[in-house]
């Protein structure tokens, strides 16, 4: 048995300082693996990407995320992932990791994201120069987790 | 002459996604005559103090309706969802 716990939209800002590390203070009992979908902050600003860090310095198990939108909106996003990165926090961008847990090895691939829609309220790549811009950033964003993807099955699951 | 419901909305939408220190995206907005209704869920505390601010100065003239929510912290739940 592998034991996944995921969390997305923490949505920490200065404020939250020391209010989430207690909540996870059993997780190693509970989880072999923290998986933190975005918007890890209000606004993206280093400030806030420090609360992050600190309040998943100690949770003892590997820890994996995304960033999403919110931690853009300060144009941090590289200082974000690089303090997220010093404690320890693994940032996917069309990249791959392998946890190895008691159960199993987890193969784990991932990536923001962007917005396009689905049929049939999809954006075409059409149009206006912003608008292709616009399409071809999700396009490029979902290739790149199929890419990591296929590269971890390539390298560990069917070498 | 009083904004239209849809500007005064608006307005608050953009207020609160673009100041510095809210990033708020799902607060609900709705305006009729001069009150102004806030609905959601929020990060904290000082982000509906600060959602109330910038309400209140924009639009000095309305009564603001705070029906948001602060997300409390809680514990992860006790039970898992067993994936086979």
């Amino acid at each position: 048995m592998i034991r996944i716990a995921a969390v997305g939209d923490i949505h920490l800002g200065t404020e939250s300082r020391g209010k989430l590390a207690p909540a996870l203070a059993d997780l190693p009992d509970r989880s072999d693996l923290l998986l933190l979908a975005g918007d890890l902050t209000h606004v993206g600003s280093p400030e806030e990407a420090e609360v992050v860090a600190g309040e998943f310095t100690n949770v003892r198990v590997p820890v994996i995320a995304v960033l999403g939108n919110h931690d853009y909106q300060s144009d941090h996003a590289d200082t974000v992932t690089d303090i997220l990165t010093q404690v320890g926090i693994r940032v996917l961008e069309g990249t791959s990791t392998t946890v190895e847990t008691p159960g199993g090895t987890v193969g784990i691939a991932g990536t923001k994201g962007f917005g396009g829609g689905f049929p049939p309220a999809m954006a075409s790549c059409f149009g206006e120069p912003e608008m292709k811009a616009f399409v071809r950033t999700g396009e490029e964003a979902a290739r790149s987790l199929r890419s990591a993807l296929v590269e971890w099955t390539r390298t560990y699951a069917w070498p | 002459m009083m904004d239209r419901p849809e500007y005064v909305e608006h307005r608050l939408i953009k207020a609160f996604a673009q100041d510095p220190q809210l990033g708020e995206l799902e607060v609900e907005i709705s305006a009729a005559g001069n009150v102004i209704r806030l609905t959601g869920r929020v990060a904290s505390e000082e982000h509906r103090r600060r959602m109330r601010e910038l309400a209140e100065d924009q639009f000095p003239d309305h009564e603001i309706v705070d029906d948001t929510e602060a997300v409390e912290m809680r514990p992860p739940p006790a039970d898992a969802e067993d994936t086979g």
